[in-house]
C-alpha cells in the first residue's frame, strides 16, 4: 500500500472508531432515559388520563 | 424527519396501564434513538408540563422524598435530551414572533388551550410535524397550517432503535 493509501486507511479507521464511540454514548443515554421512564411508569397512580395529569380537563376524546 | 411531540405522548408513556402506554413509550424511544434521521423541536414548556404531570401522578400517600425523586427522574430525562442529544432542540417562544403568528393563524387554527397553540407554533416555525394523542386538534387546524400526526402513524416510518 502506498503512503497515501495507508494514511487514508488510518483516517477512515479513526473516523469509524469515533462514530462507534458516539453510537455507544447515544445508546447509553437512551438506556438512562428508558430506565427513568420505566421507573416513573411503574410508580404512577394507574387510571389517570393524560388530560387529568396535564390539567386539561375538557370533553375531547383521545 | 422533523417532529414536535406533544406533552400528552410523554405523559401517556409513564402511566402504566393507560391505553397508549406501550405505543407512546415505543414511539418516544425510537424517535429519540434515531438521532441521525429525526430532528425534534420542543417548546421549553414541555419539561414543565411533564414534571407537573409526574407530580400529579404520584400517589397522595407517597412520602415527600419519593415525590421529589420521581420529579427528579423526569427532570433527568429532559436534561439528557436537552444537553446530550444532537437531534433535540428546546425552543423558547419569541414573543413578537408569537404575536405575529397568532394574528396570522386567526381563524385557521381553532384550539382552546394556549399550551396547544405553543406546541403548534413551535412545530410550524420549524417545519415539523406535530405528534399528539389529542384527536380534537387535527380537525381544528386548516389544511396547510401545521401537519398533524398520531404516534402510531409516525412509528411505522421510524427505523428500529439503535
Amino acid at each position: 500500500m502506498c503512503y497515501h493509501g495507508a494514511k487514508m486507511g488510518k483516517v477512515v479507521g479513526r473516523q469509524r472508531e469515533k462514530k462507534d464511540q458516539i453510537d455507544q454514548q447515544m445508546a447509553k443515554e437512551l438506556k438512562q432515559v428508558e430506565r427513568s421512564l420505566d421507573y416513573i411508569a411503574t410508580t404512577s397512580v394507574p387510571g389517570l388520563s393524560w388530560r387529568q395529569l396535564l390539567g386539561r380537563p375538557n370533553e375531547a376524546h383521545d | 424527519m422533523k417532529l414536535t411531540i406533544d406533552s400528552n405522548v410523554f405523559v401517556e408513556a409513564f402511566v402504566k396501564g393507560s391505553p397508549n402506554t406501550e405505543l407512546c413509550r415505543d414511539f418516544l424511544l425510537k424517535a429519540i434513538s434515531n438521532y441521525k434521521s429525526v430532528a425534534l423541536f420542543e417548546p421549553a414548556l414541555l419539561a414543565f408540563e411533564v414534571c407537573t404531570a409526574v407530580s400529579r401522578a404520584t400517589s397522595p400517600q407517597a412520602k415527600p422524598d419519593e415525590k421529589r425523586g420521581r420529579i427528579e427522574k423526569a427532570k433527568n430525562i429532559f436534561e439528557i435530551l436537552e444537553k446530550k442529544r444532537p437531534n433535540w432542540q428546546t425552543i423558547s417562544v419569541d414573543l413578537p414572533l408569537w404575536h405575529a403568528w397568532k394574528d396570522n393563524i386567526d381563524g385557521k387554527i381553532l384550539v382552546n388551550k394556549t399550551q396547544d397553540e405553543i406546541f403548534l407554533f413551535v412545530a410550524q416555525q420549524n417545519g415539523a410535524t406535530f405528534v399528539t394523542l389529542d384527536k380534537e386538534i387535527k380537525p381544528n387546524c386548516s389544511a396547510g397550517t401545521v401537519k398533524i400526526s398520531y404516534p402510531y402513524e409516525i412509528l411505522k416510518e421510524l427505523s428500529p432503535e439503535l
